[in-house]
């Protein structure tokens, strides 16, 4: 691999991420996208929702990342009966000094997990994604500005849907990436069942980045390479889920009701760049456009009721797409 | 054949309420035909009014003329009280020789207490050509009807009669033979040799790699790299993606890449090479800085030498 074009700094926050990568692999067996996916999230400012079915070690998968960062973690369990105040914190009367004073919630740190996010009402999820966008909150008349990294880390259970408040697609545009995390292999399976056996223990991931250091790294992912050509390959994509007749793709269009947006344009660039960092490339290449297309475009696509009529999801629209859009 | 016929009508049965009419008339379907040519002669008696006598009318005469029938047919009304009758009878007429032949008047008669009544059909005339030879079918025995006409013929003794074509045997020995030639022909038209298609030019994907790769060569010279590199990406994607069995419609310079050192690593060849190829096209293509042009002179020769590494090794 070649990263003759690298900064310094650039070569080390790529060991950095890679020492990060390595001690969630002592906690979490594979899951592979799921890490690099909080990795390139950390790295853009873009927060994260993890999809998939209990057990699947998206929980373990974050705190390990938290772990591996010297920085504030706070986890939220998202409830029927949680309200904005248990996030975003309350004033409370000091009956002493006559004063209120302001308790801040568990918003108030680097990485915030927000498990099963889409059991809460929308009131709370609202309040959570004002948050996630504005980065600031606003309690009692005075507005508080969220440190950076600031970085929500989301999951929801995808079938389970009873007693839930499905996001609004308008509110699940504002995640960089959807991660569906899958089953693990055979492998793996046996590598968690060690692990749990103590014959190979899992090993605590110890921190080994600091929040300032990953602002730095952010000011790198900024100045890697974005070619032209390759950024109208990344429109393009985008394109085609929005008019798939320009790129003969027709058979898509009574599939797709929405096609994806222009911040999914900005998310598909700013991950590629993170993604080319993390190859080690000064450069984004169209694979690294391609690696993050389904993290970035799949809950951006909004499928209309035919797709769902044939059993097709937004991962089998994309491919589509990717293997139509030219590569420059 | 019987020289008169005597048509009884149950319903004449009854008194007679007023005066009786009757009517007679003959037609033919056409009167110039060709020696062995069916005609139909009609005969059509009508009745009208009520009356307790059988009313007579005479059998027509065909002289020239081979006959069959007649087949009968009755149609009953009753308007306003009065019961009109009609009787038609149809001979079948194949004409036995040549010339005018005159079907002679046919005349009804009806006793009635209020006077007798009289009908006649004129004499119709038939002209009939010299045709084609043909063979006369045996005459059928008509059998007597109620009616007192002899009984209709069967279907097939009305149907034309056919020229005589020979004996079945020669007949089927035509069918079969045209069959065979119509057959001959479309299996003949259908494996018929074209033109002679120019032999299409197998050309190796190693062979058409390297040889673009030479064509490319002097744009480096003429200091057009950007183009050089294009062109150069362009037929290593193809060349690998064909020969490495990508199956995508759209590979990557790094998905190549990936399949090509699998490959290597199953020849136990090293993969440098490869690694160096592709750094040198994504850098010339996505970066910012262009390789200097040192490394760019070095490239023809490296990417000639990838081709062959992978001939050698694929075969």
């Amino acid at each position: 691999m070649s990263d003759k074009k690298l900064s310094a700094k650039g070569k080390e926050a790529r060991e950095a991420f890679q020492q990060v990568l390595a001690e969630m692999g002592k906690v979490v067996v594979g899951q592979e996208e799921m890490c690099s996916s909080l990795l390139l999230g950390l790295l853009t400012g873009g927060h994260v929702l993890l999809e998939g079915l209990p057990g699947l070690a998206k929980t373990l998968a974050v705190r390990s990342f938290a772990a591996s960062l010297s920085a504030k973690f706070t986890r939220i369990q998202f409830t029927p009966d949680l309200l904005p105040a248990d996030l975003v914190g309350t004033r409370i009367y000091n009956a002493k000094t006559g004063e209120f004073t302001t308790a801040r919630g568990p918003l108030f740190a680097n990485l915030v997990l927000a498990d099963e996010v889409n059991r809460a009402p929308a009131k709370v999820q609202s309040a959570l994604l004002e948050a996630m966008q504005e980065k600031s909150i606003t309690l009692g008349g005075e507005t508080w500005q969220l440190e950076e990294p600031f970085l929500v880390l989301a999951t929801q259970n995808p079938v389970e849907t009873e007693g839930t408040y499905p996001l609004p697609e308008a509110q699940v545009d504002r995640f960089l990436f959807k991660v569906r995390v899958g089953y693990p292999n055979k492998d793996e399976e046996y590598e968690i069942l060690r692990r749990a056996h103590g014959l190979n223990p899992a090993e605590s991931g110890k921190p080994v980045l600091r929040p300032k250091q990953v602002l730095e790294y952010r000011e790198e992912v900024a100045e890697v390479h974005l070619e032209d050509k390759v950024m109208r390959y990344l429109v393009d994509l985008v394109l085609a889920t929005r008019r798939p007749g320009d790129f003969g793709l027709d058979k898509l269009k009574p599939l797709i009701q929405y096609g994806a947006s222009p911040r999914a344009s900005l998310a598909l660039a700013a991950a590629g760049r993170a993604q080319a960092l993390l190859e080690g490339r000064g450069f984004v290449a169209p694979d690294d456009v391609r690696s993050v297309a389904h993290r970035v475009l799949r809950h951006r696509v909004i499928l209309s009721y035919e797709a769902e009529a044939e059993s097709m999801d937004a991962d089998s629209i994309i491919d589509q797409v990717l293997a139509k859009v030219k590569v420059p | 054949m019987k020289k008169t016929i005597l048509l009884s009508i149950a319903l004449l049965a009854a008194p007679a309420l007023f005066a009786a009419e009757i009517t007679l008339s003959a037609r033919v379907d056409r009167n110039k035909v060709e020696l062995g040519d069916t005609l139909y002669y009609q005969l059509a008696f009508g009745l009208s009014g009520q009356t307790q006598f059988q009313p007579q009318v005479d059998t027509p005469k065909f002289d020239g003329f081979q006959v069959t029938g007649p087949s009968q047919a009755q149609n009953l009304q009753w308007v306003n009280g009065t019961v009109t009758q009609t009787i038609t009878g149809t001979w079948t007429l194949v004409p036995v020789r040549s010339g005018k032949l005159t079907i002679p008047a046919v005349r009804a008669t009806l006793k009635d207490p209020s006077g007798d009544k009289a009908a006649e059909a004129p004499a119709i005339t038939i002209t009939v050509a010299r045709g084609h030879s043909f063979t006369l079918p045996p005459t059928p025995t008509a059998a007597p009807t109620p009616y007192g006409l002899q009984a209709p013929p069967a279907d097939e003794d009305l149907r034309p009669i056919k020229p005589d074509l020979g004996p079945p045997w020669l007949r089927l020995g035509i069918i079969a033979a045209a069959f065979f030639i119509i057959m001959g022909l479309i299996l003949w038209l259908a494996l018929r040799p074209s033109k002679p298609a120019p032999l299409p030019v197998v050309r190796d994907p190693g062979q058409l790699a390297l040889q673009e790769l030479e064509r490319l060569r002097p744009l480096l010279a003429q200091g057009r790299e950007a183009e050089y590199f294009l062109g150069a990406a362009k037929a290593l994607r193809a060349y690998l993606a064909q020969r490495l069995r990508v199956d995508e419609p759209e590979p990557t310079l790094f998905a190549l890449r990936r399949a090509g050192q699998k490959r290597l690593a199953v020849a136990g060849q090293p993969g440098e090479g490869l690694d160096a190829c592709i750094d040198m096209l994504a850098r010339a293509l996505y970066a910012k800085e262009r390789p200097e042009p040192k490394e760019s002179a070095a490239f023809p020769d490296q990417a000639r030498a990838l081709v062959l590494l992978f001939e050698s090794i694929l075969g």
